[in-house]
């Protein structure tokens, strides 16, 4: 059973990701998934559980972000009744309640400096000493821990332990942003539209050829979390029928503009192709403060016709 | 103009290819070495002398399947290109020397697309994939050497790449030997990612660095389309059978 079907795509960069995370999921290995948000972070974290020998143990996803930074060292190694204030209880933490099991740690980044060296110590040797104790506990944990920033301008930063990152950075599954995957656009948007479907009983839309132009050429910011809630917006207000540039929602405006640019169509009363062609360049130096090179690539010209036409209009070229 | 094969069959090419190409896929293969040292026993990896042995093993495993493949691929270039003798080879001379300019403008981030040539490869690893898997965990130097093996033919487009030069050598023996030289080449920095890891993964990111390989890619595919414009080619394969023709 391919247990990394659930992650859709057909792109070289994400086939070759597959392949080193299904020889990951084999061993015990910490993992480090890295990925802009949206990009499928934990649904890889859980392929990767399914796939590994822990597949029946416990599988607990935990983001770092989302837990206040007193609580943490408290949930994740557990605490003695009346370590500290509200402490009423003893309790074991997730690293122990989790044991034999995978836990997920979403955005690492935000994990504060203490306790990142208490989880290099648990990653080295498996131990860890609850609040309030003096004993060591020890568990078997697989941890596979994800971060949506760069780790290592954190660590240049000073907010994150270069020791932990050498840690975690053994086996790097880099998931790559939609936008560098266009191609696998038409498998996801099919995917959801199907599941969509089944899920709500209502018949598939589909895309037509301009709108999936439009949806190809955009830079997806909340990658594929972005375009699933997009599917599943169209799938139930557009159920069977067709979805036209005219149907995508605001934020596809910009690149509808510039599709549109494309097809420039002349006004009924005519241009001054003159005046137009010197106010573009005009507009592309002052948008690149001067910059030829930058203003040639803007207006889709080499250096030198720009130069050239630079001086044709009059502008200074120093 | 003479007709000279010296260059694209040339041993130390590959190894050159190998060892600079190498640097460039870190991420994908030393994220394999690096998973596979940390799942050995940690009485194998307290050791060093038994952490060397593993990881050679499972590099000699890696040769061996790259030598495989170069036979194989001389067997079949001496099948397809002896008919048409001369002509023939010079074909394949040249589709080689596309394949190693195409990838050194992908290793210079000019020409994404050439991954696409992983695709070649992935009906067979999709084959072997699972013996691979059942490996792991390694506890045995033969199960390291096994593993390599299965590793050696993950779909990768700079062993394809070596595999159009190998294509080139002149007879499925030639053809292995020269899979040999090119992973060679790519040891130090597979081997070295477990002691160096930091440098080398750094060095791999940088853009002027990967470009430079990938014009040195593209110098050494000019090279090999026009073997009369190396200025180091000795003739060592006179008696290659195209020449007879």
């Amino acid at each position: 059973m391919d247990y990394f079907s659930s992650i859709i795509g057909k792109s070289p960069e994400l086939e070759s990701m597959i392949r080193s995370a299904k020889i990951a999921a084999c061993t015990d290995v910490a993992i480090l998934i890295k990925g802009e948000t949206g990009t499928g972070k934990e649904v890889l974290a859980r392929a990767i559980q399914k796939a590994s020998r822990r597949a029946n143990k416990s599988f607990l996803s935990l983001n770092c972000a989302a837990l206040p930074e007193g609580l943490i060292e408290s949930e994740l190694f557990g605490h003695k009744k009346g370590a500290f204030t509200g402490a009423n209880n003893n309790s074991p933490g997730i690293f122990k309640a989790v044991d034999g099991g995978t836990i997920f740690l979403d955005e690492i980044n935000s994990l504060p400096l203490a306790i990142q060296g208490k989880l290099l110590r648990f990653l080295d040797s498996g131990e860890f000493i609850p609040i309030g104790e003096t004993i060591a506990h020890k568990t078997n944990v697989r941890v596979i821990a994800a971060t949506n920033t760069d780790l290592n301008r954190l660590i240049i930063e000073g907010k994150f332990r270069q020791d932990l990152f050498f840690r975690l950075n053994v086996v790097p599954l880099e998931l790559p942003a939609l936008k560098k995957r266009s191609e696998d656009i038409d498998l996801l948007i099919n995917y959801f539209f199907k599941y969509f479907a089944e899920l709500h009983s209502i018949p598939t839309p589909s895309f037509s050829k301009a709108a999936l132009k439009v949806l190809k050429n955009y830079s997806w910011p909340g990658n594929i979390r972005e375009l699933r809630n997009l599917c599943e917006r169209l799938s139930i207000l557009l159920a069977g029928k067709t979805i036209e540039v005219e149907n995508l929602p605001y934020e596809f405006e910009q690149v509808r503009e510039i599709n549109k640019s494309e097809n420039f169509i002349l006004p009924e009363c005519g241009v001054k192709l003159d005046q137009l062609e010197a106010d573009l360049i005009y507009q592309a130096l002052d948008r690149t403060k001067g910059n030829r090179s930058k203003s040639a690539r803007l207006l889709g010209l080499t250096r030198d016709t720009l130069l050239y036409r630079m001086q044709k209009y009059g502008f200074g070229l120093n | 103009m003479p007709f000279d094969p010296a260059f694209t069959s040339s041993y130390i090419v590959a190894f050159a290819m190998g060892l600079a190409s190498s640097l460039h896929c870190i991420g994908m293969c030393g994220s394999i070495i690096g998973t596979l040292t940390l799942s050995l026993s940690p009485n194998v990896r307290g050791s060093n002398y038994l952490l060397s042995a593993f990881v050679l093993n499972y590099n000699l495993g890696r040769l061996t399947s790259y030598m495989l493949a170069g036979g194989f691929v001389g067997i079949i270039q001496s099948i397809t290109v002896m008919p048409f003798g001369e002509h023939g080879y010079r074909m394949i001379q040249i589709l080689s020397a596309i394949i190693m300019a195409s990838s050194g403008f992908y290793i210079a981030g000019w020409f994404s697309r050439f991954a696409y040539i992983e695709k070649v490869g992935l009906i067979l690893w999709k084959k072997l994939e699972p013996y691979g898997r059942r490996l792991i965990p390694v506890s045995n130097r033969l199960q390291a050497y096994l593993f390599g093996v299965v590793w050696g033919w993950l779909p990768c487009g700079l062993v394809y790449t070596a595999l159009a030069l190998a294509a080139t050598a002149g007879s499925a023996e030639k053809s292995a030997f020269t899979m040999l030289a090119f992973g060679l080449g790519t040891l130090p920095a597979v081997m070295g990612v477990g002691i160096m890891n930091g440098v080398l993964t750094r060095l791999s990111r940088m853009k002027q660095f990967k470009k430079a390989i990938g014009i040195f890619m593209i110098t050494l595919a000019l090279m090999a389309a026009m073997p009369w414009l190396n200025p180091m080619v000795i003739n060592t394969h006179t008696n290659m059978h195209v020449t007879n023709h």
